[in-house]
């Protein structure tokens, strides 16, 4: 059996999945997990991994922390139509990270002039079954800081 | 097989639900289609997807050509896609007549699904099947999932019957080990698979290849 411990890729409100106004996010989809509403705009790496993922628009991007745990991190809802404007990727797809490093300063201001939500959703994409994920019971977090989500693999 | 499971001692059916009572598999191909359409990608043969399905999202992508760096957004739009599509999941053959014939015979039925109340609520299929049973557990009702017995433990104690009084029905082999560790007699059932000797290597107590099958185990 092991862990991994999931950190807030934000610092802000916990929020659960059923109240991010996205089916993909909020029917699970993808995965299950938490959303962070940010109160800054900078973004973590929230597992010590490999970058699998970083999109060009700087709104998404992936940690890999084991070969069956992997972390994915939307910043903000629908912000693909951002373009990148107002992101800056800090990193790139293929690199080790790790926990707690800025990946991707973006502007909660822009965000909110261009009608998007900043709700952040934090998904285990494909996560095996029988694998438990253990949410936060805390209100608010610290990126880098606070433990978001802890993953246990089958007994 | 050759025996049956012993009336009356065995009074409730439990279900899992995807890949048992219903069949995603068009919906899984026809949203993957128009995502990779979407973004001018060559949509592989349905086939090749029969053999895919029940891989990770991100792999089936880069499996079917896309390159890694138009992966993430071909995936979130088949996940989209699926959404739109809901509507094409259905209950497998034979799967409706069962649980009419089931809760005529007397045994109380329940869901037991590794999905989320709000995921159920967005499948017309899944809601349908809601009024052929007495009992759903979803994946907000007990803190954790399948292959942990807890789900069941829940179904159990909310029918007011010891899971020895049970059967858990399911299409793999978590749902075998849930049922074992609950305490309850387990179905594998396969005809959602194409690989059957990897799936009765967790030796359920009873294989089904059919709805018809698990009729005959249950009510002969």
């Amino acid at each position: 059996m092991s862990q991994v411990k999931v950190l807030a890729p934000f610092s802000g409100r916990v929020v659960p999945l059923d109240e991010v106004p996205d089916p993909v996010f909020s029917e699970r989809m993808l995965g299950d997990g938490l959303a962070v509403d940010p109160i800054e705009g900078i973004g973590v790496a929230p597992v010590t991994g490999k970058l699998t993922v970083f999109h060009s628009a700087g709104h998404a991007f992936a940690v890999q922390a084991t070969n069956e745990v992997s972390i994915l991190v939307h910043v903000g809802l629908d912000t693909v139509h951002m373009k990148g404007e107002g992101f800056t990727r800090l990193a790139e797809v293929g690199d080790e990270v790790r926990a707690g490093q800025e990946l991707v300063h973006f502007d909660l201001t822009a965000i909110a002039e261009a009608g998007y939500s900043p709700l952040s959703p934090v998904i285990l994409p494909d996560l095996p079954a029988g694998y438990q994920i253990e949410k936060t019971t805390a209100s608010t977090l610290r990126a880098g800081q606070d433990v978001l989500l802890t993953v246990t693999s089958p007994d | 097989m050759t025996h049956h499971v012993r009336k009356p001692s065995v009074q409730a059916v439990l279900f899992d639900l995807d890949g048992t009572l219903l069949d995603s598999f068009e919906q899984y191909w026809r949203a993957l289609v128009a995502a990779l359409e979407d973004f001018d990608f060559e949509p592989p043969p349905v086939a090749r997807l029969r053999q895919l399905m029940g891989l990770p999202g991100l792999d089936t992508v880069l499996t079917v050509g896309v390159p890694t760096e138009r992966a993430y957004d071909v995936w979130l739009r088949w996940a989209e896609w699926e959404g739109q599509l809901a509507n094409l999941v259905h209950p497998f053959p034979g799967v409706v007549p069962l649980l009419e014939r089931l809760r005529a015979a007397g045994y109380r039925l329940g869901i037991v699904t590794s999905r989320p109340r709000i995921s159920l609520d967005a499948t017309p299929a899944a809601l349908d099947l809601l009024p052929h049973v007495d009992l759903l557990v979803t994946r907000d009702d007990t803190t954790k999932g399948k292959p942990h017995p807890a789900p069941l433990l829940h179904a159990f104690q909310r029918l007011g019957m010891l899971p020895s009084r049970g059967v858990y029905v399911g299409d793999a082999p978590f749902d075998v080990e849930a049922g074992r560790r609950a305490g309850c007699l387990t179905v594998l059932t396969t005809w959602d698979s194409a690989d059957h000797d990897r799936l009765t290597e967790v030796e359920p107590d009873f294989v089904a290849a059919s709805p018809e099958e698990l009729a005959t185990l249950l009510l002969d």
